[in-house]
Formats: C-alpha cells, sequence, structure tokens
C-alpha cells in the first residue's frame, strides 16, 4: 500500500464490521465488487461454486496464475484478507430458486455478480421479500448495466419481466476485463450508498465503453412485483445503542443498526451480526438479564411488552447495564 | 501486446488502472515509485508476461478522473485499452 491509499484510508473506516453483505459470483464482477467492499470495512459473504481458469485472469484480478485450479471462494477470501484483513465467508453453491435464501443469508444487501440471467431475478425477488437493498449488474463486450432497488419497486422485473429464452452470457460473448472492473465498482458504490442510507432508486444506468457513453434511465414509479413475492412488509430500521461495556462484543460500535418488528427479533439480529454479544444480555432461557435494562424509544421495555415490544421504524433500542459496586 | 501505458497517480485508482492494464496484456507499464514498489510483484504474479519498466517513449499517459476511486481507474485502463487497440480516438465521455 502506497502512502496515498494510507491516506485515503480514513474515509472508508465508517464500515468497518457494521454490515454484511451476500455477493453472488466471484468471477469478474464479483472480483471488484468485493475489493471495494472489503476495502469499505464490509463483511462479506461470497457464494459460487466454480474454480479459478487461465481465461478468467484478464479479467478476475484477484486471483494469480498461483490460484489457477482452486476453488474461487478459496482464493478470493484469501487475497481479501491478505489485502484488506477482510472478514470473508465462503458458501460455496449455485443459485437457484430451491437454495435461494439459504445461500444469500441473513444479510443487509445482496448483489448478484453472477454471469446467470436466471440469479438476477432469484436476487431481485429476495430483496423484495426481505425488503432489503439489492445490486444488480451485468456486462457484456463494451456494454455495462448496473441496477439497485432499496427492498421495494421499481425493481428489475420492472424493467424485464422475465428472462429471455436465450441470453448471450459473458463467457460466450467475451468481455474486455477493465469494462467488468468498472461496471463491478460501480455497483460496488450503489451498494455502499445504499448501506449508508441512500434511497435514490428506481434507476438502471446503462454503459457503452466503445462509444464513450453512460444513461441513466430513470423507471416509472410503482411496481406490482413487491405484493406477489413479498409476503412481509419490509422490516422496520432499529438503531441499537451499544454501552461502552459491551462494545468489545460488536467491533468496537456505539450503535448498530438492524431490522426487525419486536425487540426479540432485533437482539437476534444483533446476534446474527455480533455472534456472542446476545449472552451478555439475555440468559439461557431467553429472558433479559437482571442487570441489563433495555429501553425502546426512552421507555424500559418491562413496562412495555417485554421482548414482545412492537417497534416502529427508526425506533432506538437503548441498552443500559446496571452499575456495579459501591457509592464510592 | 507491444503497447505501453504510463499510469499517472499512486492511490488507488491508479492501482485499479495499472492492475487492470497488467491483466488485460498491456506489455510495459510505467509505475510512479510509491505505486510501483507496492504493486511490481503482485502484477508479476498476475501476469508474469507484463514488465515493470522505468521509461517507454511510446508509452500513452493514463490518468484517472479522481485518484482514489478505483472505478475511475477501472474507467481508466478500459480507455487506454480502448486506445492501444486502436478501436476509437480518446474523447469525452457523455453521460445522459
Amino acid at each position: 500500500m502506497t502512502a496515498a491509499m494510507q491516506r485515503e484510508d480514513r474515509s472508508v473506516e465508517s464500515l468497518r464490521g457494521a454490515r454484511r453483505v451476500a455477493v453472488i459470483g466471484a468471477g469478474g464482477l464479483g472480483n471488484p465488487v468485493a475489493v471495494a467492499l472489503a476495502e469499505a470495512g464490509v463483511a462479506l459473504r461470497l457464494v459460487d461454486d466454480d474454480r479459478v481458469e487461465l481465461s478468467n485472469l484478464p479479467r478476475q484480478v484477484l486471483f494469480t496464475t498461483a490460484d489457477l485450479g482452486r476453488p474461487k471462494l478459496e482464493a478470493a477470501r484469501d487475497a481479501l484478507v491478505q489485502r484488506f484483513g477482510a472478514e470473508v465467508e465462503c458458501v460455496t453453491g449455485r443459485l437457484d430458486a430451491t437454495n435461494r435464501d439459504a445461500l444469500i443469508g441473513e444479510v443487509d444487501l445482496a448483489i448478484d455478480a453472477t454471469d446467470d440471467p436466471a440469479a438476477r431475478f432469484l436476487v431481485n425477488d429476495w430483496g423484495l421479500a426481505k425488503g432489503r437493498p439489492v445490486v444488480i449488474g451485468g456486462v457484456h463486450r463494451f456494454l455495462g448495466m448496473v441496477f439497485a432497488h432499496a427492498g421495494h419497486g421499481p425493481c428489475f422485473r420492472c424493467l424485464f419481466e422475465e428472462e429471455g429464452p436465450e441470453v448471450e452470457t459473458c463467457a460466450a460473448g467475451g468481455v474486455l476485463g477493465p469494462m467488468a472492473g468498472w461496471v463491478g465498482h460501480l455497483m460496488a458504490e450503489r451498494a455502499l450508498a445504499l448501506l449508508n442510507g441512500d434511497r435514490d432508486t428506481g434507476y438502471l444506468t446503462t454503459l457503452d465503453g466503445l462509444r464513450r457513453r453512460a444513461r441513466k434511465v430513470r423507471l416509472p414509479d410503482g411496481c406490482d412485483h413487491a405484493p406477489v413475492s413479498s409476503p412481509r412488509k419490509p422490516m422496520a430500521a432499529i438503531h441499537i445503542k451499544i454501552p461502552a461495556s459491551l462494545r468489545k462484543f460488536v467491533a468496537n460500535l456505539d450503535t448498530v443498526d438492524v431490522e426487525s418488528e419486536d425487540v426479540r427479533g432485533a437482539l437476534d439480529a444483533l446476534e446474527a451480526r455480533h455472534p456472542g454479544v446476545k449472552s451478555k444480555l439475555c440468559d439461557d432461557s431467553g429472558n433479559v438479564r437482571r442487570f441489563i435494562n433495555i429501553y425502546a424509544n426512552s421507555e424500559d421495555i418491562r413496562f412495555l411488552d417485554n421482548l414482545e415490544t412492537r417497534l416502529v421504524d427508526g425506533a432506538e433500542l437503548q441498552i443500559v447495564p446496571a452499575i456495579a459496586g459501591g457509592w464510592y | 501486446m507491444a503497447g505501453a501505458a504510463r499510469v499517472i497517480g499512486c492511490g488507488r485508482a491508479a492501482e485499479e488502472c495499472a492492475t487492470y492494464l497488467a491483466a488485460a496484456g498491456v506489455g510495459r507499464l510505467v509505475l510512479e515509485a510509491p505505486l510501483r514498489e507496492a504493486l511490481e510483484g503482485r502484477l508479476a504474479e498476475l501476469n508474469p508476461d507484463v514488465r515493470v519498466v522505468d521509461g517507454a517513449l511510446d508509452a500513452i499517459d493514463v490518468l484517472p478522473e479522481s485518484a482514489t476511486s478505483r472505478a475511475d481507474g477501472a474507467r481508466a485502463a478500459l480507455d487506454a485499452l480502448v486506445v492501444l487497440c486502436g478501436a476509437t480516438s480518446p474523447g469525452p465521455w457523455r453521460w445522459t
């Protein structure tokens, strides 16, 4: 790392340990996506089932000749850990309708970085079903596209109703390496913006690397795909304020944002993101420990519905441990 | 590829630009000293045929639009590759 990059590091620390993103595909798009997110401190859940081939190297720059024949997940994880100290979870598999939720997992955002048109619809529908943002990208020869939704429409199906019968993949049609790199980094930038609360979605960005043109095409408001594929409404965004004594269990964060409809779900989501922290708050039977007080929007949940207390979007959960010891 | 490129800068954009140029097979790269020191080993592993050289008279200059954006670095590599392949002359990007 050069001194210039070390100076730039100050701007990418804010997300460290705070967000988890599933990246479906560890190839030409997945490589730059993973690099940019790992560098920003996002925990990654990489999903792929392929191995590194020589023909991959011109566009999959996380890999080297020493990685030939290795699973892409292993090679990518090693490179990301070595270069960025990234937190990387590897999930071997190829996304389909039967394993979609299991492979994507409990994440804050999912990114389709595959060369598989069917996967785009699966990731799109996952986001609608969970009320969580997704980013979808594609690249072919000199052309690229980036699309995102924020857990609701307009969605990818508003652009393309369904997968076409014949779609040439980039493996068949070819792609220029830096074109994949550019599109992948733009996808990562969209993902980071969404994780930081940007909700300006509903447009498609198209890129033509040969004619040097980029277009932003905004879709009409409204989407009739969410109700079909989304039996659940989007969950409320909850801000959990972490006391100083517990921050060492949550990557030294003072606030962890989760999505849930009640206190129990919020604590479960906190545990999913920072395994082990819930045992500091709840006993073996799942009840809040006696020396822990939890306030929902400044009201003690013991005087509400305890763990079943419902939470509205934007609610603040404050954890206050009892102070032990004498007066002075 | 017989072409040569001089990447200007030492930040993330320059790093990404040099990486994609090397991966794509641009034969000779001229890098600023700090970036060369940080990147030379990785570029050799990425593509053993690429040489990082002190200078090249026929090198085209590649300057990413911003110093810190990896996206801009990759786009600069794309633009350079298009020029080296003779596909088009460099011109401004049009955003609409």
